[in-house]
């Protein structure tokens, strides 16, 4: 509903794929595959016994099924109303006056080949193929006469009506060859890439519509046959265009006839090109990338020549819902520009290409931070860019169909925690062998999860991030019952530190510690994703960066935990270096300690290369960890001295009106926000008095609580400056994201900026408590080209 | 002009239809029990479709209305006269009144309606569910809808229910700011919810800790149901077949 009072489930779901019980689909393969019973059934003619039960229904009373619910009632076709029955809509059309065999001009042409294109880039955007592609008469036409033979699928009436065109009428052969052979293309196209979408991080009527209707998208067809038939035609218009330009006619109706021979070529080769691409096996990723490439080089031919296009709108009618085996009520079309179309296209080829590089990896840590990044683009890469990253990561239950999903879960444990390399590599005897096996076995389903998560809309993102912490803490408890066996105590030896006696001392657990970091940064993520869907109100914000600020101070020190013990442990391994080079000079020393031997009895040392690699590692966690974390508290004293001063409503306040009823209590708005993390072990959600009793704002001034912010975000722009000045060698696992990553360092700068402006702003109003009561602040929130777990409130008074 | 609120409530006698035809007197003779109940579910279709993008089926109102006619309440302008062969009765007290409808069409004077009900959510705890509100466009802006709504949450808290849920286009800064200003909290944004590809937000009333608590049910204990099955609210797979609610 467009304006205030409206509000309502939503009319969309399912309805796409439209599940009428009632329709028996053809066979076909793909997602909707209900075969013809092979026997018709006997029908029984019920009217009259359906009549006389129909009486004894009190008026009001709903005759249903026990198990019917809103889906079927959502679902169920409602006959003869016209906003509800596509069938009535296809009977009151004129779109069966529309002549697919006539001919066309060539600007028509030009036009209805745009437009279709444009059709096909709405699909992949969202709309299904009812309201894109299949509006086009041309496209039922010819899938109405197609009977797997390519050559049946024509414009003519009927399948043995094949329309014939002669060299001698133009016309005719710019829609029986040009249109002809470009309308199979795009069904083709369309055929491909749906079978490319079909995956799990993909969500059917969410992302994407891959309903045919039971329409057969030439799936049969050898891509090479449409291909040729392609070719034949671009051929055909090279040699018009020849003996146009041997004639010498210098007009202004044969310059605009050459430029659209010229555009119909060119639509015609990047046809070819993107349905090479589709149709290449995976493994061949660079000659896919020059095949995208290819495709990306006609683009400006292609838009240079839209200009001659003529609109012939009636090509194109929803009427044909009607004609569809659909059970969903009439749809638009769904609308796209062609300067979007064309936008849509790059983006696909871009992404696409990014995506195969995703083989230059160094190693299996480049893959996982290049996820990572992937998700973290704006704007969100398409449905089928992202379905294409996770088919081409994850092939055959292997990394790349290389490497079990076992060797990233143990690089990320590596490089994060840089254990023993002895601790993977324990043999069939070891007692704990059987326990890391199956902790490693949980945590490899845990990780790839988490890839595939990251191939979601962010909104799906967020929600099934949600669902994976849980497992990660399930996850935790099983590595610190595992650690914490006395088999495994050699992997985690006591380490002493400076602050501590060796008896006191730090134990490694690089198992626990890297699940524990994930999930730390599970719930970060979480966090701070609430602020880039604007999932949190204003009066939420000062929370949820407290919350936010909470668990970024448990990360860091979780981080330098880790920092702490590399250290120890490079520190032992240089005294063991030493005192080998000494012992085999000397032969002296040989009352050492053999904790100063080996970091981890028993164990062998890690290398000085994954030392190197790690202390690299983490020192970019910190970084990034530091940078929200003063950001964050900058935000905090901002958001505080809007509070302060009445222009936002204090989150332990009432949450309404103090004249009206009160529902809820801030107590439960309380728990029910931070919901998402109330069944976690550890970190525990501080209580909600702890959330009370810290946010008491009473002994604040305004004007210090902004002189915080400004220094706490200047520390942060300061920070991020020097980090996203990172040269590659300082960085490891980061080959893929260099550019991409250096990009999303920029925007967390330009949050500081906004935010230190709209603090110069607040300044300026000179704020002090109940400014809100008298005058009206208006605060927007601004997401574009800020970073987008940081975006950034816009202050002004309102006029 | 007036505005006075009721309870929607579904004709009660059991006369066939038949019967009520037979009538000599038709100005006389009720309106049809049949025809009564489906001519005000479609006026109230009537408004509600006024602003959809796609309308609702005719099923999608009963399914709400018939099953929990006790959670429709509707905004009459008394000041509109009825088409109906009977008219409506005056109401005697304040504006806010509830009472009983009848068999009289709200047809005419059928201003705002909300459509809500109240169930089980897997079997963990009770959910009232606000399915559609809508309000005629002149009679906007003065608080009817706010009215409905706590007419509605009031009846769903006698009932029991733990918290209220709705889902609205994030685009709809009037009804997320009116749900809002009643203690409703965003809980999750939905990708393309809506028909126009629109996002939509679940708004969460928390009326008892229940509503705060985070279950676990395994997966052969949920219902089935679509994605935006409306009141279907799901977190998230955690690839072991489990959902958290």
């Amino acid at each position: 509903m467009s304006t205030l009072e409206a509000n309502g489930l939503s009319p969309m779901f399912n309805a796409a794929t439209g599940s009428d019980p009632t329709i028996v689909q053809r066979p076909e393969t793909g997602p909707s595959n209900i075969p013809i019973p092979p026997v018709a059934p006997n029908y029984v003619n019920i009217t009259d016994v359906f009549a006389k039960e129909a009486q004894k229904i009190r008026p009001g009373e709903l005759a249903m099924l026990e198990t019917f619910e809103l889906v079927n009632a959502i679902n169920a076709l409602e006959i003869m109303d016209l906003k509800m029955d596509t069938g009535l809509l296809d009977m009151l059309s004129r779109d069966k006056e529309f002549d697919t065999k006539a001919n066309r001009a060539a600007r028509k042409v030009l036009w209805v080949m745009d437009e279709l294109f444009a059709m096909e880039m709405s699909w992949h955007t969202g709309g299904a193929l009812s309201q894109t592609v299949f509006t086009c008469l041309y496209i039922e036409q010819a899938l109405k006469n197609f009977n797997g033979c390519v050559s049946s699928a024509h414009f003519g009436d009927e399948s043995n009506d094949v329309p014939l065109s002669s060299d001698e009428d133009l016309e005719s052969v710019f829609v029986h060859v040009v249109l002809r052979e470009f309308v199979l293309g795009i069904i083709k196209t369309c055929d491909l890439s749906r079978r490319r979408l079909q995956c799990n991080e993909i969500m059917e009527d969410e992302d994407i519509v891959t309903q045919t209707y039971s329409l057969d998208l030439m799936q049969f067809v050898p891509v090479s046959k449409i291909c040729s038939g392609l070719t034949e035609a671009i051929n055909k218009m090279k040699r018009l265009k020849t003996e146009s330009e041997r004639q010498h006619v210098h007009d202004q109706e044969t310059e605009d006839l050459l430029g659209c021979i010229d555009g119909f070529i060119v639509r015609l080769e990047l046809r070819i090109l993107s349905l090479k691409a589709l149709d290449l096996a995976d493994d061949a990723p660079e000659k896919q990338i020059e095949l995208l490439a290819g495709t990306g080089d006609l683009i400006p031919t292609v838009v240079s020549t839209h200009s001659l296009a003529e609109p012939l709108p009636v090509a194109f009618s929803i009427a044909i819902q009607g004609r569809l085996e659909c059970g969903m009520p009439p749809r638009p079309k769904v609308e796209m520009s062609f300067g979007d179309a064309i936008a849509t296209l790059e983006r696909l080829i871009n992404g696409t290409r990014d995506v195969l590089r995703i083989h230059d990896y160094g190693s299996l840590g480049d893959v996982t931070t290049y996820f990572e990044e992937f998700a973290m683009r704006r704007p969100t890469e398409l449905p089928y860019v992202r379905c294409q990253l996770f088919k081409r990561f994850f092939v055959h239950r292997k990394i790349f169909g290389k490497f079990p999903m076992r060797d990233a879960v143990i690089a990320d444990i590596t490089d994060l925690c840089c254990p023993s390399p002895a601790l993977f590599a324990i043999d069939e005897s070891h007692p704990c062998r059987q326990a890391l096996d199956l902790f490693l076995t949980r945590a490899e389903v845990c990780f790839e999860n988490l890839f595939s998560i990251m191939c979601h809309n962010r909104a799906r993102l967020r929600q099934r991030l949600c669902g994976a912490i849980l497992d990660w803490d399930s996850l935790q408890v099983d590595s610190e019952h595992l650690e914490s066996s006395v088999e495994m105590l050699q992997f985690s030896a006591l380490l002493p530190t400076v602050q501590k006696s060796s008896e006191e001392g730090m134990r490694a657990l690089p198992l626990s510690s890297w699940v524990y970091f994930r999930k730390l940064q599970i719930m970060i993520w979480i966090v701070f994703m609430g602020f880039e869907l604007d999932i949190y109100r204003l009066e939420e914000w000062p929370l949820m960066l407290w919350y936010g600020d909470y668990i970024l101070g448990v990360a860091d020190s979780h981080v330098a935990r880790i920092e702490t013990i590399l250290e120890i442990t490079a520190g032992m391994q240089q005294d063991s270096t030493t005192h080998s080079t000494k012992s085999r000079k000397s032969k002296k020393n040989k009352g050492a300690t053999s904790i100063s031997v080996t970091p981890a009895s028993g164990a062998l040392p890690p290398s000085q290369e994954s030392i190197i690699r790690t202390r690299m590692w983490l020192a970019g966690l910190r970084s990034q960890i530091g940078v929200y974390k003063e950001l964050c508290h900058g935000y905090m004293c901002f958001m505080a001295a809007l509070v302060l001063a009445g222009c936002v409503r204090s989150f332990t306040a009432s949450p309404v009106d103090p004249s009206k009823k009160d529902y809820t209590t801030p107590e439960l708005l309380y728990k029910l926000r931070l919901k998402p993390f109330s069944t976690i072990g550890v970190p525990e959600i501080p209580s909600f008095e702890t959330y009370q009793r810290l946010s008491d704002l009473r002994d604040w001034q305004i004007d210090s609580l902004l002189d915080n912010a400004q220094i706490t975000v200047n520390r942060a722009r300061n920070m991020a400056n020097v980090w996203s000045k990172l040269k590659p060698e300082q960085q490891i696992n980061a080959n893929l994201v260099q550019e991409s990553s250096a990009k999303i360092r920029r925007s967390l700068t330009r949050s500081c900026v906004g935010t230190n402006v709209a603090i110069s702003v607040l300044r300026q109003m000179k704020l002090e408590p109940r400014f809100g009561e008298e005058n009206k602040l208006k605060l927007s929130v601004l997401h574009d080209n800020f970073h987008p777990f940081f975006p950034v409130l816009s202050v002004s008074m309102k006029q | 002009m007036p505005i006075i609120y009721r309870k929607y409530e579904p004709p009660q006698t059991s006369v066939p239809l038949a019967t009520a035809a037979g009538d000599d007197d038709a100005s006389a003779s009720p309106v049809a029990p049949r025809e009564t109940a489906e001519r005000d579910l479609t006026a109230i279709r009537r408004l509600i479709s006024q602003d959809l993008s796609e309308p609702y089926g005719i099923y999608v109102y009963r399914y709400f209305i018939y099953q929990w006619p006790h959670l429709c309440f509707l905004a009459l302008d008394t000041g509109v006269r009825t088409s109906s062969t009977k008219s409506l009765t005056e109401p005697t007290s304040a504006e806010k009144s509830i009472a009983d409808a009848g068999t009289q069409t709200q047809e005419d004077n059928l201003v705002g309606v909300v459509v809500c009900k109240l169930a089980s959510h897997r079997g963990v705890k009770l959910r009232g569910y606000i399915a559609m509100l809508a309000v005629a466009t002149k009679y906007r802006g003065r608080g009817i809808a706010t009215n409905l709504v706590r007419l509605a949450i009031d009846c769903m808290i006698e009932g029991g229910a733990d918290e209220i849920v709705l889902e609205t286009e994030v685009d709809n800064e009037s009804a997320i700011r009116l749900y809002e200003r009643m203690g409703f909290i965003r809980s999750k944004r939905m990708h393309r919810y809506y028909m126009n590809a629109s996002d939509a937000f679940r708004l969460i009333l928390p009326v008892k800790v229940e509503s705060t608590i985070r279950y676990c049910v395994l997966a052969n204990e949920l219902d089935t149901g679509p994605r935006n099955g409306g009141d279907q609210e799901v977190g998230a797979s955690s690839g072991a077949g489990d959902m958290y609610i």
